[in-house]
């Protein structure tokens, strides 16, 4: 007898009877209902560590047990918690000591400290050599101080909105394709799969009881009906998370119940008001499609322009403003020196480019251009805000295209330039003139329509495709035993996680050298943020296209898929012998077998899309300075 | 195509006769570049609020009705609600970080409060 059949009966009961006695408990009193029993067993929870000597197994023991029965009321809640709140979740289940990155407006505030708490922080504390009572109340109160932040009016009211659960309800799904299932938020792998199975549970009477208050927008019965046969799939799966069919799981369930609840938000009229999830397109009908969020404006200054013959034209001219080295202060470098189409907009010869003096090598490897506007944050430290604001820093870095103040002079000294300039000029009110504002911008708007694209992995997810079995069991390697997908996020494969407002860094202890000498001297995000836990901290980037993009990480320190995965398996920089204070990566081994690391590479090659490259420009607008007539197609980098 | 520039134009021709004041309010002690980024945001701000805001939020026009015309509270929550992408505003919905933030800047900044609606 469980839960959803006494329900079931008592809906029925209060159907036929239709009085008021019997009546189901209403949707807000169940929420209710629900944040009181967690409260109830974080509480009990407390009481017990009070109470206990952590000197002695058997109490740290019982308290483990008090940790895994509060984790299923929190789980119970989650759906809930997480979307009213995304900032106090963090304190319930945070999962760092110490969090920076700011969780929801990270375009728009500088990121801010906050001291992580609650279930999951309990646990590894209490692993840990001589927890002290002290600290482990500290946690599991800051959690249950969260908890109850739950009852305040602002939460409430957004219960009272029907809006509230089809977006939350949105979020929930694209967790259960990211997050839930991979222990990213559970520090005991056992538990993953029985608490998938218990939230499974707990979300199906949410839904009954949320239809039975809202007969006028009801869970769609074909919604409930695949929802049943999810968590069947689940249940019926053993409690190892190394046995989760999460390919199936996402195909067949997740991605489909995710349609069918964008179904429900165009009959409900339902559009999203929240912070929360401000970059979610309300119409997208797939977790595996481009137009799920977005990231960038590639239009940059020309975001409000929408006439298609207009756009042409900022096209085509970001086309020859890619390739022209006009940008560079020697006249010989161009976008394309280092970011060549055919490499997939990266430089797949080198490991990191030569500085604009030719002599020196620049510290990081050049990333590919490829689905960089599904980023909020550009470069590997998220130094940029903007696309915009990144291509006007390249133009003028002078270690890189090193342009001067003359760039704009050069580029309207050539008529052809200048006429398409001046006309786009006057659509931007804001701007007396042309300026390296327009430039950039419409080599954003070129190369950023090399993102569009789709991968065999999303024509399988969206059943357009098929992928080979080989690939299937490197995708569940990646969110189970190989752990990628704790940081690698569907659908990018990037840091930016549900609800995609924010992207993670990450420190791994990348060496300076093969050898593993030393750790590489680059700060990463403490270049831009400084602060200890984001020493050598760098953002975590897409794995699209991962196969074609070598060489890999910030300093192009390994030159094939098969050295970075040996680098995973071994556990990193700390693994490999190195001192990181700060590293994020688990330092043991994965124990990956080769039989392993050839699926998982089969996979990562199933992210290559579908691009179709075109050939370079074949020449460049004649300048009214004869110097600058020599430049080449490219430049001669 | 060209009729945009002659509504700009005869916008700022309209401007032209009244007295040149100070537009909005001066950080108080801040060094040259700071002030110079203030001017630069608050001159592009005003010009992509005439060009794309004035119409309905009348603060060089008559507005339309049942629109805002922002009080400091109403560009606060505006800001938040913006910054959600939230509503069915197909201007803002498109604008980008940049000039996002040159409009709000000058609304916040601009004083004294030029002409209000009505």
């Amino acid at each position: 007898m469980n839960a959803r059949h006494i329900l079931v009966t008592i809906l029925l009961c209060g159907s036929v009877l239709g009085t008021a006695f019997l009546e189901p408990e209403r949707y807000e009193d169940f929420y209710g209902h629900s944040i009181d029993e967690l409260d109830g067993s974080l509480s009990t929870l407390l009481q017990k560590i009070h109470g206990s000597d952590l000197s002695r197994q058997a109490s740290r023991d019982g308290i483990r047990a008090g940790i895994a029965s509060s984790r299923l009321k929190m789980k119970a809640a989650d759906f809930w918690m997480r979307y009213f709140d995304p900032v106090q979740y963090l304190r319930v289940n945070g999962q760092l000591p110490v969090e920076w990155e700011t969780e929801v407006f990270e375009k728009f505030e500088k990121p801010y400290r906050r001291d992580g708490a609650g279930l999951s922080l309990a646990y590894q504390y209490l692993e840990t050599d001589s927890p002290a009572k002290d600290s482990l109340l500290r946690l599991v109160q800051g959690g249950l101080d969260a908890v109850r932040s739950y009852r305040a009016d602002s939460n409430l009211s957004q219960l009272s909105n029907h809006d509230h659960f089809f977006l939350g309800n949105r979020l929930f799904l694209l967790n259960l394709a990211t997050i839930y299932t991979t222990g990213f938020e559970c520090p005991n792998d056992a538990a993953v799969i029985p608490e998938l199975k218990h939230m499974m549970r707990s979300m199906e009477e949410v839904y009954l009881r949320f239809t039975a208050s809202n007969p006028s927008m009801p869970v769609l019965p074909e919604y409930m009906t695949l929802f049943g046969a999810a968590a069947r799939f689940v249940a019926g799966k053993p409690d190892a998370l190394s046995a989760f069919d999460h390919f199936t799981f996402i195909r067949d369930f997740v991605n489909p119940l995710f349609a069918l609840n964008r179904r429900m938000m165009t009959m409900y009229g339902i559009r999203s008001a929240r912070f929360v999830d401000f970059t979610l397109v309300d119409s997208t009908n797939s977790i595996f499609s481009k137009a799920l969020y977005q990231g960038q404006h590639t239009k940059g200054i020309f975001s409000l322009v929408d006439d298609p013959a207009t756009l042409s034209r900022i096209h085509a001219l970001g086309r020859r403003l890619f390739y022209d080295p006009i940008l560079s202060g020697n006249g010989k470098r161009s976008c394309a020196s280092c970011h060549v189409q055919s490499m997939y907009f990266t430089d797949t010869t080198v490991s990191t480019a030569r500085q604009f003096d030719s002599t020196m090598r620049l510290s990081r490897s050049a990333p590919s251009l490829l689905n960089v506007p599904f980023h909020h944050l550009i470069m590997q430290d998220g130094k940029h805000l903007t696309l915009q604001e990144q291509g006007k820093a390249v133009t003028r870095n002078p270690i890189e295209m090193n342009g001067g103040e003359g760039v704009v002079e050069r580029v309207m000294s050539c008529p052809d330039y200048r006429s398409v300039l001046q006309d786009l000029a006057r659509l931007t009110p804001e701007e007396d003139g042309v300026t390296l504002d327009h430039i950039a911008s419409s080599i954003s708007y070129y190369y950023g329509g090399f993102s569009n694209y789709a991968s065999p992995f999303d024509d399988a997810m969206n059943r357009t495709g098929e992928v080979g079995m080989e690939v299937k069991r490197g995708f569940n390697l990646f969110m189970g035993k190989a752990r990628c997908g704790t940081c690698h996020f569907a659908p990018q494969f990037s840091g930016v996680k549900p609800p995609y407002v924010s992207s993670e860094f990450e420190v791994l202890g990348v060496p300076a050298d093969t050898f593993y000498k030393s750790l590489s001297p680059d700060s990463g995000r403490f270049l831009v943020h400084p602060v200890a836990e984001m020493m050598n901290a760098f953002r975590t980037p897409t794995l699209r296209n991962i196969e074609r993009t070598p060489p890999y990480m910030h300093n192009g320190r390994f030159p094939t898929l098969g050295s970075v995965l040996a680098f995973y398996d071994a556990g990193g920089g700390v693994g490999h012998g190195l001192h990181v204070r700060n590293q994020t990566l688990e330092a043991d081994s994965l124990h990956l077998s080769s039989g392993e690391i050839g699926d998982l590479t089969a996979f990562l090659r199933a992210l290559t899309e579908k691009i179709p490259f075109e050939a370079p420009p074949t020449d460049l607008p004649r300048s009214r300075h004869a110097a600058l007539n020599g430049r080449k197609v490219g430049g001669e980098y | 195509m060209r009729v945009f520039p002659i509504i700009l134009a005869a916008f700022l021709v309209s401007n032209c006769h009244q007295p040149k004041k100070l537009e909005f309010e001066k950080p108080v002690g801040a060094p040259p570049e700071v002030m110079k980024l203030y001017e630069e945001q608050f001159r592009k701000g005003k010009a992509l609020y005439k060009a794309y805001c004035a119409e309905c939020h009348g603060i060089y026009t008559d507005g339309k009705q049942d629109m805002p015309n922002f009080t400091d509270s109403q560009i606060h929550v505006y800001s938040v609600q913006v910054l959600s992408r939230s509503d069915k505003h197909e201007i803002l919905k498109k604008m980008s970080t940049e000039q996002f933030n040159y409009v709000l800047n000058f609304l916040r900044l601009r004083n004294p409060p030029l002409k209000n609606g009505k």
